[in-house]
């Protein structure tokens, strides 16, 4: 499958997605430089907090310390890999202003009375470094993965970094604390404390972080490709502290502080790394798939810890009470995270479905789907999916389906091929975020799935439309048959039979008239009984042909007619004596017995035999049972026995055909055959 | 051969859609003015008709006629038994299923004869049918004694399976409406050889035996038709 034709306006969209991409590379030189600084910066400041580490011997230190270390080394590995990406930068600025903040503030907590301008600056610039740390990870977020995104948001958060602080050291008494798990905050009073606010500003910094990574998840739900399978990561990472946070209490609770702290900051520790390889090995595994997955079992994981902490703390539960607890909450978290899961995968997706999970969907559409709804069901999938505009499909037979609504110049044209011929095409026109090379193979994919789908269902209704046909005609057929047959048997009666009562009428005449001595006497009484045994033989054949007494008497009398002439004692039973059925029916039914007990009477070597008439909810039930020899003996055998015609006849008229061993008794011999013919017309 | 109150020529209506066989019947039965028919006719709605614009002693009908080319004449034999009880029917049929003559003897035996139309070339059987049923006898075609006893036979396992073929023979010969006598000549054998039949076919089957030929028949008819 080729593409045909590629717009003007598709390329125009491939070239402005990579448009940040080129921007950033404009500005390598200051940011390069920019970026060796803030490494070389957290190194020194890296080792100043080691130092102090050890001397001071805290290991709350230690471990807080770690998170910005492990910002800074996922920094510098990401601007190793692209030095002149924005968002390397950004990563490496966290961690460099983080342990900036540790480096200054963890001598002044180690002083014994810090007092006076001088610790007071140095003070408000930890502030400000923390600050600003937090600030660089909110713009990361915010513009991951190229980290040059919206102006507005980077100058708003760098500047509240700064301003904040130096707000909060103007208007409070004391300093507020630079670090929670370092040294337990500043006590130094402020020199110029002009207000004394209730209020801290500085808590309000990590509100910078969560609208970066709002503004992530909102520009991560409308991505495409390539872009969304970084964002997947950055989402995941994201989702990762989410969790963190809120198992935070739960956690405290039940764990001594070190422990908690030494588990947060490890899990935490993996976030730049988990954004790194966003940035940079983004197609390692199919994170769309895991990212819903591990959220949803983090979320089940986080509820039912709480749960327990919940009951442990409040209620005072002792360990059975708590175990119950936690088995509630288990089983509910059990419920919980499959839905959970959709939702989480729902909501990153904003309810599109993408590349084999695309493919995968279409699938189970399709084969859910009647033959006609395949074009209409695949068209929709497409346009959902891919967020296509429009989609259009244009089948040979003259079919036309399509999605969205006013088809222009197609984007792309898809040829569809059913078992190697062509059966039409699918037009789609321009997408949001473009056509990519990954997005039209996903098309041509689609296509060709959609085109077996479309092919082999039109083969499947050919192919029923002329057994239908098939089916038809041969019930036409046995309609025709039995219709010649009666019509025959009314033209014997009224033609020759009649002729040959009408010249024996003239013979007897003759036999009384003629001189009883005479030599024509004889030949008179000869030519009467010829006629006579005419006569007889032509009944016999008219019998065969088509029974009076079935469309005079009806199936039962003629059915018992029938078994009366057989020198075998054939008991007939019916539900209903003098039940009359449709000619159809009462012909074929009466030619099912008719044929069995002919059957029966060459092959079965029976002493007996039963004939059932019985109508029921399906249709009118024949059973003719003998206690001969049985199958492999008897009716069952050779294909002489003209059971291959009698089934032919059944089927045909939509009835049902069963031969089987034991007769009417249930005794396990002999042969029982049992037909079920529809009283409806087929 | 009795004919208490039967005409010595017996007025008779022939009813027969067929104009050869109709034709060819009527000319076979006034041949020597043994009868006089005084109707021939094509279909049960003209033969009810001139049954009842002027009784006859007896009716000759096919069964086969206009309109529906069914059963009109068995239908009409009843209704002119059931109307009037002096006119003999004979039924010239051809069909030798007994259930055809069980339709027609529904309401009873009396003053009916069920013959198949291979008897029309027998004008002595036509005539005898005809002055039986006249005179409210029966007479049953031997080929459909033969079926009905045959049915009898499957169905009941103690009566009529236990006749000799003799005694069989002797009661369709019975059924037919033949005495003694006559069934004697007709088997060729002696007239005390099928009393003492008569008799066991009697015994075996239950029956009381009849002392006059025509209740004989019916009560065979009758044994044979029931169920």
């Amino acid at each position: 499958m080729v593409i045909l034709s590629t717009t003007g306006a598709q390329r125009d969209q491939n070239e402005r997605m990579t448009t940040p991409v080129l921007a950033a590379a404009a500005r390598t030189r200051p940011v390069r430089a920019l970026a060796w600084t803030l490494v070389g910066g957290g190194a020194v400041a890296a080792t100043v907090v080691a130092s102090y580490v050890v001397r001071l011997g805290s290991g709350e230190a230690a471990v807080a310390a770690a998170l910005p270390l492990a910002w800074l080394v996922a920094g510098a590995l990401a601007l190793r890999a692209r030095p002149d990406h924005a968002g390397a930068l950004l990563m490496t600025a966290v961690g460099a202003l983080h342990l900036g903040a540790f480096a200054i503030g963890l001598p002044l907590s180690a002083w014994e009375s810090p007092t006076g301008v001088g610790v007071w600056s140095a003070s408000v610039l930890a502030s400000v470094l923390f600050a600003g740390g937090f600030a660089a990870l909110g713009v990361l977020l915010a513009n991951y993965p190229d980290g040059a995104g919206d102006g507005w948001f980077a100058r708003f958060a760098f500047g509240a970094a700064v301003v904040l602080p130096l707000l909060d050291a103007l208007t409070h008494a004391e300093l507020p604390p630079v670090i929670d798990a370092g040294a337990g905050g500043v006590p130094a009073p402020g020199p110029l404390p002009l207000v004394d606010l209730p209020v801290q500003t500085f808590p309000v910094l990590p509100l910078l972080v969560v609208t970066g990574a709002v503004l992530l998840v909102r520009r991560g739900r409308r991505a495409e490709g390539t872009l969304r399978r970084q964002l997947t990561w950055a989402t995941g990472a994201g989702g990762l502290l989410a969790l963190l946070l809120l198992a935070t209490p739960a956690a405290t609770a039940l764990l001594p502080g070190p422990v908690w702290a030494l588990v947060f900051v490890t899990v935490a520790s993996t976030i730049p790394f988990v954004l790194l390889a966003g940035l940079a090995r983004y197609r390692l595994m199919d994170v769309d798939l895991y990212v819903g997955r591990t959220l949803a079992q983090g979320a089940v994981v986080v509820v039912v810890v709480t749960a327990y902490a919940a009951a442990a703390a409040w209620a005072g539960l002792g360990r059975p009470g708590a175990a119950v607890v936690v088995v509630l909450a288990a089983l509910t978290g059990g419920v919980l995270r499959s839905r959970l899961e959709t939702l989480v995968d729902r909501w990153l997706t904003g309810g599109r479905v993408r590349g084999q999970a695309l493919v995968r969907h279409l699938v189970e559409t399709l084969e859910s789907a009647a033959p006609g709804q395949v074009a209409q069901r695949t068209v929709d999938t497409v346009a959902r999916g891919l967020d296509v505009s429009w989609v259009r499909m244009v089948l040979d037979n003259g079919v036309v389906v399509r999605a969205g609504s006013a088809p222009a110049e197609p984007a792309c044209v898809v040829p569809l091929t059913g078992a190697g011929a062509s059966i039409g095409t699918l037009e789609c026109g321009p997408r949001h975020g473009g056509w990519s090379e990954t997005e039209l193979a996903q098309v041509r994919l689609l296509a060709r799935h959609a085109a077996l789908a479309i092919h082999g269902g039109e083969l499947a209704r050919e192919l029923e439309a002329q057994v239908e046909a098939l089916r038809a005609s041969r019930r036409r057929l046995v309609h025709a048959e039995q219709s010649v047959r009666r019509q025959l048997e009314r033209d014997l009666h009224d033609g020759v039979q009649q002729q040959l009562v009408a010249l024996l009428s003239r013979l007897g005449a003759l036999e009384v008239l003629v001189d009883p001595a005479s030599p024509a006497a004889e030949f008179t009484a000869l030519a009467r009984a010829q006629a006579e045994a005419s006569l007889t033989e032509l009944r016999e054949l008219i019998r065969g042909i088509h029974p009076p007494v079935l469309a005079d008497r009806g199936l039962v009398p003629a059915v018992r007619a029938r078994a009366g002439l057989l020198p075998l004692p054939v008991t007939v039973s019916a539900d209903d004596e003098h039940a009359r059925y449709a000619a159809e029916v009462e012909a074929a039914a009466y030619y099912v017995v008719s044929e069995a007990l002919t059957n029966v009477l060459k092959h079965a070597a029976a002493s007996s035999a039963t004939v059932g008439v019985a109508r029921t909810g399906e249709g009118l039930l024949i059973t003719v049972a003998d206690d001969g020899v049985g199958l492999g003996l008897g009716i069952g055998s050779g294909d002489g026995s003209g059971l291959a015609g009698l089934r032919d006849r059944v089927e045909a008229l939509g009835g049902r055909f069963a031969v089987g061993p034991g007769d009417a008794a249930g005794s396990g011999e002999g042969t029982t055959l049992r037909v079920l013919l529809p009283l409806e017309p087929v | 051969m009795t004919s208490e109150g039967v005409p010595a020529v017996p007025r008779v209506v022939v009813a027969e859609d067929n104009y050869l066989v109709r034709e060819g019947t009527r000319q076979l039965l006034e041949i020597g003015g043994a009868v006089e028919v005084v109707a021939a006719v094509g279909s049960a709605d003209e033969l009810l008709a001139a049954v009842e614009a002027d009784p006859p002693d007896a009716v000759l009908t096919d069964i086969r006629m206009p309109p529906t080319h069914s059963m009109e004449g068995i239908v009409a034999a009843r209704t002119i038994r059931a109307r009037h009880p002096g006119v003999g029917v004979v039924v010239l049929s051809n069909h030798a299923d007994d259930e055809y003559a069980l339709e027609l003897f529904a309401d009873g035996t009396a003053g009916l004869a069920y013959l198949l139309k291979e008897r029309v070339g027998d004008r002595a059987e036509l005539l005898r049918a005809i002055k039986e049923t006249a005179a409210g006898r029966s007479v049953v075609d031997p080929v459909v004694v033969e079926a009905l006893v045959r049915r009898r036979t499957h169905k009941d396992g103690t009566g009529l399976a236990r006749l000799t073929d003799r005694e069989r023979d002797v009661l369709e010969q019975m059924a037919a409406g033949l005495s003694n006598t006559a069934i004697a000549e007709h088997l060729f054998v002696s007239r005390s050889a099928v009393e003492k039949n008569v008799n066991a076919i009697f015994a075996k089957l239950g029956l009381v035996d009849e002392p006059s030929t025509h209740r004989r028949v019916a009560a065979v008819v009758t044994y044979l038709a029931q169920g």
